[in-house]
């Protein structure tokens, strides 16, 4: 922020941290880049099935962002600006997919709403089946997700001034009009953080995917189940798949790091 | 300060030095042998392992247990393994081609079987039944030996597309086949007659793959080239054919290797 | 259209219990220390807080009666307010954050921002500044548009929040002037919070001094000037203020009152401008012999009207052209042995005025 002004000078052991921290995370990336079977690289995305699997991805990843979007933020409201019994209960409930291996999420969703699971055996009767379906793929998907966008807006929404909102309701702005007008433009570096962020895990979501959805090219099998797949049969082909990832994720957060992340 | 825990840190040596020298008769420190086994292999070598190291003072069997695909990438490009056991013939000869095997042998065989849940909501009472149209099957994928073999029993009874077309999930190994019949979300997969273990027996229901069709998988097993100490991993290949092995096998259900 | 107001609600820190009342019309003051309960007034005419008790009345009409349950929300009530800091919302334009009032209502986006256009106009907003966001208009700009927000609706009744306190000298003075017109021709009645008594002198018609919840004093400048109950209201109110034209002769300048004048510093302000020049009253020496010429070009002569001891400090109102209430230390008081009706000089410095423009 502030150039020209104050020299900031980087202690030697934060540089020396920073640059192998930088290094461990970058390397691996860039290993991809070097090992990539580049003369091929058509043929082998296109014979492991991955473009299927990266329109896929795509789909299922926007779809469970929106999702984790539309639940989370009323979650966050409820968590920042009612008070209830519970609530730090509540809190931590939501959170939870956070920290959890993403296979026991899938596990306790199969348990939950799978063909012969506590809400999904009913469901089933009602000829609803969410297991082995792009439903059930954006409902696993969304479950890892929805904790990066509720953590994001409830912070923002605490930090917000409620001067500001109660200006608002003073100068004749309904609930609405204010939540519309005035705290969700407010939020937005924050909202859009958490969108983003969600999108991201959507993306690489892995282990609730294939324990909940299954496994099958073009209706379940997400770019990261494809890239597991093809490791068995053509590692080149999964080296590629992966790059299509890092790339399609890499040119995101790139593309949105001013705007959300503070220049 | 630091002159009492010199002191400590001596008799701390001499006592796990007198340690090993009671542990082991023959006086020599404990070796590890490293065993890459496909994943369907986890029950009976867990057991043989044990069994042959209470034959063998002093070597630690240590297991990787995964898909045959898998271990053999990881055999190509780690190179830690001492004996290799996998499920399929064609994961084999890519390790014997790199980094080279000695001591090749079928040890087991395995066949085919249908599962269903014990309710069989899809009515499943043949192998031909798969292809009725609506039912949920799940199969490992493809490159997963047992995948192939599933897909080649299919082609071969003539029911090979109206299958693939019920297949709802490609799975990437046996356990996560038979955790599907399980748990109730599919209605039918095809796995190895191993897979269908004592723990799993009862919450499953297995149909007979007909022989005309069936794929008997053999499993060979081998020292891998560069192995620490070649003379014991041979011979925890010896023991993994000899009788001992082979009854530990039988009743983990596999069948025997051909030659026997 | 007369507001009528009584309320008790508690604070973490104190109760805050007032009655007020103002004409239409008229500007009522509310002056206090920070954190004295202003502002929770303010909050509680507006309905952005409910007291405990309280009754609000506006024209006769009930905004709030606890007593029977009513309580307008604060968007239902005819008020315009203008919030300490602005408050301006950071992610509307200038012309947004005017109109917001209008839109809120739901008026159409380009009817209201045209409205508010004309209305920044009038208060003297660069009009090529309205698309600028909050955070890039200058102090002066930002309080232009949020009067402006303030007066868009056209309320019945008008609450600001000490509009000119964030703002530096120079800006306060510009801005000084806008916020009087914007009130006198304002038809409804206004509240005022401020705790500049320069602010409370030129813009209030009536003094309401609230301390630690509750009203230490309540009148006209002149009675608060005249009778200051307690030392607050004295520091506050107990300056001396000067208001007439200025008069520039030879290299002075002087501001002459209706009852004689006073000599000023280079105000930096046309000659023939209407000024108040604020004087403390411990700037005034006080002598019983006509003092020497010096460096106070002030000297005037006349008799002591009245002592008032506060504390260490002795106020002394004297009867010259025009008056002056000095303070000095008892001290020297005893040491004057002052009575009233004794003769004396009193005599300031021409910088130790503050001119500000009326």
């Amino acid at each position: 922020m502030a150039r020209g002004g104050s020299r900031r000078i980087t202690p030697a052991p934060v540089a020396v941290l920073s640059a192998i921290g930088i290094a461990f995370l970058a390397v691996p990336v860039l290993a991809l880049v070097v090992r990539a079977p580049w003369s091929e690289i058509g043929e082998k995305l296109a014979a492991s099935g991955a473009w299927v699997a990266f329109r896929l991805s795509l789909v299922v990843s926007l779809t469970a962002a929106a999702l984790s979007f539309v639940l989370g933020v009323p979650i966050a409201w409820v968590l920042a600006r009612s008070s209830f019994p519970g609530r730090a209960l509540v809190r931590a409930l939501v959170i939870l997919p956070l920290v959890l291996p993403p296979v026991v999420g899938g596990v306790a969703l199969l348990t939950a709403l799978g063909r012969s699971g506590v809400v999904g055996s009913w469901l089933y009767d009602l000829g609803i089946q969410l297991t082995f379906t792009t439903a059930g793929a954006v409902l696993a998907t969304t479950f890892v997700s929805i904790p990066l966008v509720i953590l994001s807006a409830e912070g923002g929404l605490r930090s917000l001034d409620p001067r500001y909102e109660q200006a608002a309701a003073a100068m004749g702005a309904s609930r609405m009009h204010t939540l519309r007008r005035v705290t969700l433009p407010m939020l937005r570096p924050q909202l859009a953080a958490g969108l983003v962020l969600a999108w991201a895990r959507a993306l690489g979501e892995f282990g609730a995917t294939i324990t909940f959805a299954g496994n099958l090219a073009g209706r379940t099998q997400t770019l990261p189940l494809a890239v597991y797949e093809a490791r068995q049969t053509d590692p080149g082909a999964a080296v590629a798949a992966s790059l299509l990832l890092v790339a399609l994720s890499l040119v995101v957060l790139v593309a949105m790091r001013d705007r959300i992340f503070g220049r | 300060m630091r002159r009492w825990s010199a002191v400590l840190g001596c008799a701390a040596l001499i006592l796990t030095a007198c340690g090993s020298d009671d542990g082991s008769g023959d006086g020599g420190a404990t070796a590890e042998l490293t065993v890459f086994a496909a994943s369907s292999l986890t029950d009976a070598f867990t057991e043989i392992g044990s069994d042959f190291e209470a034959a063998n003072d002093g070597v630690a069997v240590i297991f990787n247990f995964g898909s045959s695909g898998e271990l053999a990438a990881q055999i190509a490009s780690e190179g830690t393994a001492d004996v290799f056991a996998s499920a399929s013939e064609s994961y084999m000869d890519d390790v014997s081609a790199d980094p080279g095997v000695t001591g090749r042998t079928d040890f087991a065989q395995n066949r085919l079987v249908v599962i269903t849940p014990p309710d069989n909501p899809a009515d499943i009472r043949s192998f031909e039944d798969l292809g009725n149209p609506g039912v949920q099957v799940v199969l490992a994928a493809e490159g997963v030996p047992v995948g192939d073999y599933a897909r080649e029993a299919l082609d071969a009874a003539g029911i090979g597309d109206a299958v693939l077309a019920n297949v709802v999930s490609n799975e990437e190994d046996n356990a996560s086949v038979v955790a599907k019949i399980i748990s109730g979300e599919a209605d039918a997969a095809i796995v190895y007659v191993s897979d269908v273990t004592s723990q799993v027996a009862p919450d499953v229901d297995a149909i007979d793959v007909p022989d005309a069709v069936n794929v008997i998988a053999a499993y060979p097993i081998a020292v891998v080239e560069g192995a620490q100490d070649p003379e014991t991993a041979q011979a925890f290949v010896d023991f993994a054919t000899g009788p001992e092995g082979q009854a530990t096998l039988a009743a983990f259900g596999f069948l025997p290797p051909p030659s026997a | 259209m007369n507001l009528e107001a009584e309320l008790t609600l508690t604070r973490t820190a104190f109760t805050v219990e007032v009655a007020l009342a103002a004409a239409e019309g008229s500007t009522l003051v509310l002056l206090g220390p920070n954190g004295s309960g202003k502002t929770t007034v303010l909050s509680c005419l507006a309905g952005i807080l409910t007291p405990e008790r309280g009754r609000v009345l506006l024209g006769g009409e009930a905004l709030l009666d606890t007593a029977v349950g009513i309580d307008v929300p604060p968007q239902r009530r005819p008020i315009g307010v203008l919030f300490q800091d602005g408050l301006l919302f950071p992610h509307l334009s200038a012309v947004e954050n005017a109109a917001f009032p209008l839109t809120a209502r739901g008026i159409a986006k380009e009817e209201a921002r045209a409205r508010s256009r004309g209305l920044l106009e009038r208060l003297g907003f660069p009009i090529a500044r309205s698309t600028a966001r909050p955070g890039a208009l200058s102090g002066g700009e930002a309080q232009r548009v949020a009067l402006a927000r303030a007066l868009v609706t056209e309320p019945q009744l008008l609450l600001l929040d000490e509009p000119t306190s964030a703002l530096d000298v120079r800006s306060r003075n510009d801005l000084r002037p806008v916020i009087g017109r914007a009130l006198s021709s304002f038809p409804g009645v206004r509240v005022l919070i401020t705790h500049d008594p320069v602010e409370a002198m030129t813009l209030g018609d009536r003094l309401v001094v609230i301390e630690d919840g509750r009203i230490s004093q309540a009148g006209t400048v002149e009675e608060l000037r005249r009778a200051p109950r307690t030392s607050y209201v004295a520091e506050l109110i107990g300056v001396n203020v000067f208001r007439g034209a200025l008069v520039a002769d030879g290299g002075t300048w002087r501001i002459e009152t209706p009852d004689g004048s006073v000599f000023v510093a280079d105000p930096g302000l046309a000659a023939g401008a209407s000024a108040i020049g604020v004087l403390p009253p411990g700037e005034i020496e006080l002598h019983l012999e006509r003092p020497p010429e010096g460096s106070a070009q002030n000297v005037l002569a006349g008799t002591v009207e009245a002592i008032a001891i506060d504390g260490h400090r002795a106020r002394v109102r004297v009867a010259c052209h025009p008056p002056v209430v000095a303070e000095v230390t008892l001290a020297s008081a005893e040491r004057l042995a002052l009575r009233p009706g004794d003769e004396l000089w009193a005599s300031f410095k021409a910088v130790g005025i503050d001119v500000e423009p009326a």
